[in-house]
This record gives structure tokens, sequence and C-alpha cells, in this order.
């Protein structure tokens, strides 16, 4: 491809930018965007607690609550229902149903002692609730439930009768000083002190490293992603791939505009079809990531104001975003994402323009439009199963595959390297195999584009193209 | 400056569109490029301009390979073509701007095409009842003569030294075929290159001084229209008499070329036997009212040739 092939490049996509923010569409699209980036942030604040601190219960409607302590540890008494400080739970009048425990238990083995336990536990629940039940919905009273689920662990509920005046508000505040009460209790009959508790509540991250003979360390077994990763490589994914879906039939919108408007011959005076392609190209994914932009940058503006009108520190919103997520977002690394985008979008954006040049009319775009979806699909599918797959294993065969494959990279290597799962290597390589693709696309795109823009007949298929480019190739025509 | 096209072939497989066509215009002119529809003639335009490969062939400038994107060429396509939703200003800019004509100067330039070609209305409109400027008009809001207006505008609005106008009156009604004609005839005035295709061989006639025909990718026909009339001769003879002379012309053995109320039109050799039978129509006491001898008009001579070509 000659340089004099581009000139004219920098007019096509100021035109085209131009016109493409002036058009309606465009307009509408992004005050809906803007509309719903500024809404988002108050209305997940009003839905989730007004000002983000939880509300204080004033005074509570409860009369009785009814101990039901299917645990055996409870049995032996505990301080769980000392609600000191909590002057609206004051009147609250907690009545122990009893210990489950069974008599003799010496001569009863452990599997029969939790059998008597509960048994004697659903019998007592069953009776409480049906006296409940029977007071109707002027029941005042609730039941306090406590027993042990092989999955959930140990299970602390609240039961009342539907439609009694005993209201969410206080029964969870209720259910979290219980909760504190019982963590106090575990504490007291542990012997341990707090911070020895929390020890034991930490997980193991498990590791077998090699001590290499210069003596760094190798080998780390379990690299499988946390949700939290998963879902910030994935959101990233998916805005890449998005990105690159709107800006390509943009693109291929606007050939098949200068084509089915019969332009394009008075155009191709001025320019060469390859100025004009990559004019439009640029125009596209500029208005797409502005429209972007505006998006993050309303989102942010309503993060902040949201705050401040709800006179909290921060807002709901970023309440939900993990802390720390863009740790790895440093320059050298925030230039490799840029990069790898850019390139992707490229790549997308040339497939969708030569769909666009191989029909001439809008409402046969669809025909067409076919191999670009059906490349981009690809692209995005393996990506989704690269994502998944790095929860098990970030390493693996098929993740550093999709991590360097030019179809997958754009949208899996950006947020795997700010979860920090991909090596700069290969981002590298990624960005390297980016550019052959993109070259060579571009090249094929140089060979046919010209024959495609000017072909106003029937619409071309894929084997036509080809034929063009093979034919261009033997034949070497002259310009 | 001369502009030559030397041997332009263009095949799509094994179907041969342009075969060899080559022409010179060693001096500004118009050079008509005749031919029915699937002739050839869009193709090698195309050619000409860059848009199309050709398979062989030269196309010069002053001697040297043209380079259609770098030179200031006007072309009115025969796919008339505008952006139906942009608004013909910023339309007219940019294709000004692809042409490297700066925006003061196209501004200038549309203000002074849009007057001539009465166009103001839409792409300069008046201010509202309120005082308040309106938008230049889109193009898909302009009648189908009106865009035409627009596309020879776009054309010609950076003031080209080559212009290339295919169909150019194709469509348009009588008044605005009057505006187009009298606009050509100022470019042509103008010492520029310009090359026109048309069916229309009335307008051919008036403004070109040498004629290709194509037929079929293949060049039938080409040279100087006067000469080439002039090579056939004064053979039709055009006839109107106060009497009948059937007898007299199945006597001297001429042609009926066509036959009206108004006249007949005859097929004679040459002057001499035009003469001949003059004389004996007078010889007969016969009132002759009209008794005109001509060249053959391009549109017979096109019929023939492309007719001739055809048959083959």
């Amino acid at each position: 491809m000659k340089s004099s092939e581009l000139r004219g490049t920098g007019s096509v996509f100021r035109f085209t930018l131009i016109q493409t923010v002036k058009s309606k569409a465009y307009i509408v699209s992004a005050v809906i965007m803007l509309v719903l980036a500024l809404l988002v942030s108050p209305v997940l604040q009003l839905i989730n607690g007004g000002s983000g601190e939880k509300k204080k219960v004033k005074s509570s409607n409860i009369e009785t609550v009814y101990i039901c302590n299917g645990l055996s540890f409870l049995a032996k008494g505990t301080d769980i229902t000392d609600l000191t400080g909590m002057d609206a739970f004051s009147n609250v009048k907690f009545e122990d149903l009893g210990s489950n425990l069974p008599e003799n238990t010496e001569s009863m083995s452990i599997e029969e002692i939790s059998e008597a336990i509960n048994k004697a536990d659903r019998e007592k629940y069953e009776k409480i609730s049906k006296e409940l039940e029977d007071k109707g919905s002027d029941c005042k009273d609730a039941i306090l439930h406590a027993y042990m689920d092989d999955e959930r662990g140990i299970v602390v509920e609240i039961v009342r009768v539907a439609g009694s005046e005993v209201k969410d508000d206080e029964c969870r505040e209720l259910l979290e000083r219980i909760c504190e009460n019982l963590d106090d209790y575990k504490i007291k009959i542990s012997g341990l002190s707090e911070e020895e508790l929390d020890l034991l509540a930490y997980n193991y991250t498990v590791e077998m490293n090699y001590l290499g003979e210069d003596g760094t360390i190798s080998a780390a077994v379990d690299t499988g992603i946390g949700s939290t990763q998963f879902g910030v490589a994935y959101a990233i994914m998916f805005i890449v791939a998005m990105l690159c879906i709107m800006s390509a039939t943009q693109v291929a919108t606007a050939v098949v505009t200068d084509k089915s408007s019969r332009v394009v011959e008075l155009l191709l005076t001025s320019v060469r079809p390859m100025a004009l392609l990559c004019g439009k190209i640029l125009a596209m994914l500029v208005a797409t990531l502005g429209q972007y932009v505006v998006l993050f940058a309303a989102l942010a503006l309503s993060n902040k104001l949201t705050a401040v009108a709800f006179g909290t520190k921060t807002s709901y919103l970023s309440s939900i975003i993990p802390k720390g997520v863009l740790s790895n977002l440093t320059i050298g690394n925030a230039l490799i994402i840029i990069a790898l985008v850019a390139l992707g979008l490229v790549f997308y954006a040339v497939l969708a323009g030569l769909c666009g040049a191989m029909v001439s009319k809008m409402e046969e775009l669809q025909d067409t439009l076919k191999y670009f979806t059906f490349t981009a699909m690809i692209g995005m599918y393996m990506a989704i199963f690269a994502i998944i797959s790095m929860q098990k294993s970030s390493t693996s065969g098929f993740v550093r595959f999709c991590e360097v494959f030019p179809l997958t990279s754009p949208m899996t290597t950006p947020g795997a390297r700010i979860i920090g799962v991909v090596p700069v290597s290969y981002a590298l390589i990624a960005i390297a195999l980016l550019i052959v693709l993109d070259f060579l696309t571009l090249r094929f795109a140089a060979g046919v584009y010209e024959g495609l823009i000017t072909n106003m007949g029937t619409n071309l298929k894929a084997k036509d193209v080809i034929a063009m480019a093979r034919n261009k190739k033997n034949k070497g025509g002259t310009k | 400056m001369s502009f030559e096209v030397r041997n332009l072939v263009k095949s799509y497989g094994e179907k041969t569109v342009v075969n060899g066509l080559s022409f010179k215009m060693d001096g500004p002119g118009v050079y008509a490029l005749l031919g029915t529809n699937g002739a050839g003639k869009t193709t090698s335009i195309r050619m000409i301009l860059g848009m199309l490969k050709r398979d062989s062939g030269e196309v010069l400038w002053n001697g040297a390979e043209m380079q259609p994107e770098k030179m200031n060429i006007g072309y009115l396509a025969e796919e008339r073509g505008l952006y139906p939703k942009y608004t013909l200003l910023d339309q007219l800019l940019y294709f000004a701007k692809l042409k490297g004509v700066g925006r003061s100067k196209a501004m200038e330039k549309i203000k002074y095409w849009s007057g001539r070609l009465q166009l103001d209305e839409y792409i300069f409109p008046p201010k509202n009842a309120k005082g308040r400027p309106v938008k230049s008009m889109r193009a898909e809001q302009l009648s189908k003569g009106n865009q035409q207006k627009v596309q020879l505008m776009a054309a010609l609005l950076s003031d080209p030294e080559f212009v290339i106008l295919d169909e150019p009156m194709s469509g348009l009604d009588p008044v605005n075929t009057d505006l187009f004609k009298e606009v050509i005839r100022d470019e042509i005035s103008k010492d520029k290159y310009v090359i026109m295709s048309s069916h229309q061989m009335p307008t051919i006639e008036e403004f070109c001084s040498d004629i290709i025909i194509m037929n079929r990718g293949n060049v039938v026909l080409q040279g100087n229209l006067n000469e080439i009339k002039k090579s056939y001769g004064r053979v039709n003879l055009y006839v109107k008499c106060e009497q009948p002379i059937d007898q007299f012309i199945e006597a001297a053995g001429l042609t009926i070329i066509e036959e009206t109320p108004a006249e007949t039109q005859l097929r004679v050799t040459g002057e001499e036997q035009a003469m001949a039978f003059l004389n004996t129509l007078l010889a007969n006491r016969i009132t002759v009212i009209r008794f005109d001898l001509r060249e053959p008009s391009l549109h017979e001579i096109f019929v023939e040739k492309v007719g001739a070509g055809n048959e083959e």
C-alpha cells in the first residue's frame, strides 16, 4: 500500500466524524447513554437505602421472641439475647423454649445425639410456629430459630407471621446483634482472643513452588482468579466487544451509504479507495470512543454528585466496585491496553468495511455483515470461555492461546493485564500478532476494496472477493 | 498540454468490455464517447479516472502517466449521487476540500454556482419569519433535476482543467437542459479538456469536435465529426413536392429512407444523382417545394455503425 493511497484520509475522517456526530441517531443514542449514566448512581443509592448508611430502628414492634435453639452448644446457656445498648428493643421479651439436648447422652453415639437434637428442634419449631400462625397478622411475636445446616453452616433466622407489624428493618438489626453476640460467645468458649479467632477464619492459598539455582521461586500451582478479578476481566471484555461491534457496524453502514447514495464515484476522483476506508474507520472509532468517554465521564460525575447529595463519603456504586481493581493500571499497562484495543478495533472495522463494500444498498447489508458477525462472535465467545477458564487456571493453554490469538486478544488480554494474570511478554506477542493481522487485512482490503467499492451490480459473495484478490495477484492490474 | 488514451483494455472473466480504446486530444476541446448501453463508455471513463484497474493500456497527461487524484478533474458521473441526509452546503464544502479548495474559496465558488444554477434558495435559504438563519437543505429534499444541478456544481467547484461529463443532460427538463448547455459551453470556452458521453446525438453534434463510437467494447468509428460526415458525402436528399413523385423515385432507382407528410428522405449516391433526379422532376413539371441535399446526421451514422456491429 503506497502512501499516496492514503492522501485525503484526513478530510474523509473529519467530514465523516462531523456528520456522524451531527446525526440524529448518534445524538439520541449519546443522550440516552448520558441520561442512564447520570441516573444509575442516584437510583442505585435510593434503591439501596438512601443515605448509604443503615437506618436505625427507633422502636421495635416485637413483643416476644421465642428462641428455638437447634444448636447444642447454645443449650449450655448463652448471652446471645443480650441487647444492651439497643433501646429500641428494651421491651422485647425473650423466651427460651428449652434445651434440645436429650438426657443420658453418655450412653448415646454422636449420631444419635444429633438425631435427637434435630427431632426436638423440629417438634418445638412446628409447635411454636403453629401457635403464631393461629394468632394471625395481629401477632407481634417472632421465632428466633438457630440450627446447623450441612451446606450453610450455622443458620440464624427470624420467623414472623406474614403481614404482621414486625418489620424487616428491626428483624435485620436484631439478627445482626445476635450474630455479634454469637461471635462473642464463640470467642468466650474457645478461650481465644478476637485476633486469634480471626486467624482461624482466614482462608489458605496453597502453593507448591520450586527454588531455582539462582534463588528464584517459580511454578505457582493455584493460578485461578477470584470472583472480583473475574468480574473485572468480564466487564472489560464486554466493553471492548461492544466497542468493536458498534464501531465496525457503523463503518459498514458508512461504506454502504457512499455506495447506495452513488457519491463514491465523485469521491474517487479525488481520493483513493483506501483513503476513504481508513478515514471512515478512524472517524467511526473516534465517534464510538467518544460515546464511551461521555458515558464513563457521566458515570463518574454522577457518582460524585450522588455522594455529595446523599451526604456520604462514597456512593453505593463506589462501594460495590472492589477496591484496588485498577492497581495494575500503570502507564505501561495503559499503553499496552490502548494498543490492543485500538488494533482489535481496526481489524474488526476493516472486516466490516469490506462487508459493506460487497453490497450496493443499505437493505442488503445484513447479507454480507454475516461474515463480520460470525468472526466477531467467534472472538467474543472464545474470550468469554477464556475468562471463565481463568477461574480455574489463568495459565492454561486455552487461556494463553486466547490472550495472544488476534481475534480474542483485544477482548481477553486488556482485562487479564489489569487483573495481573497475563505476563507482559504475552501482551506484547498479542500486539505483534495484531499488527501483522491488521497489516494483512489492510493489504487484502487494499487489493479488493477498489473493485468492491465500484461494483454496483449484484451482491458479491466471499468467494468472489477471494477470487478478486487472487486475480489481482496473478494478473497484476495496472492502475 | 495533451491527453492520450492508448490501447485501453478491460475484461471481466472471458468477457472483454473495453477492447483497445485509443484516442488523443492534442489541445483543449470536447471529445465524445458514444455507444449503446453496455458499450463500455462508463468502464472506459472509470479506467481513465483510475477508479477501475485496467488490464492493459495507458492513460497519459502531457505524455506521462495520468494520476487523477493529483489532478484537478471535474466528473459528473452517470450514476448521480449525493448524500441524502447531509446538508448541501456541508457536502459541497467536503467535495471542494477533497479537491484541495480552501473553505473561503469554496464558499465563494458555491455562492457563484448556486446563483448561476438557481440553487440559492436551497443552499443558502433566506432567514425564517423570526429572522433566524435556516440551515442549508438536505439533498433528499430536492427534486431530481435540482440534485443534478448540485452534482454539476460539485464537478465544477474546483474549476477543473479536465472535465468528464457522463450523460450530463439525461433526465433534465428543457429549461434545465438549456441551463446545462450554457454552463458546458462556458467551460469549453475556457479552453478545458472535456470528455462527454451522451445518447443525445444533437447535443454531441452541438458541442463535440471529435467522436468515438463504441459497440460491445470495440471502437467502431472514431475521428473528427466533420471529417467523418464529409467522408460519408452528401447522400441524404430531402424532397417535398406538390404532386406525387413515387414513379420518378422508382425510375431513378432511389431508396426511400423515411417518408413523412412533411417530406421524403431519399438515399442518393452523390450530387450528380441528386441533380439528375431534380432535372427529371422539373422536366415533368413537378412543383418542388423543398430539395435539400445533406450529409448524414450523427444519429444516422451511429445507428448504421452500431446496428452493423450488432448484426455481426
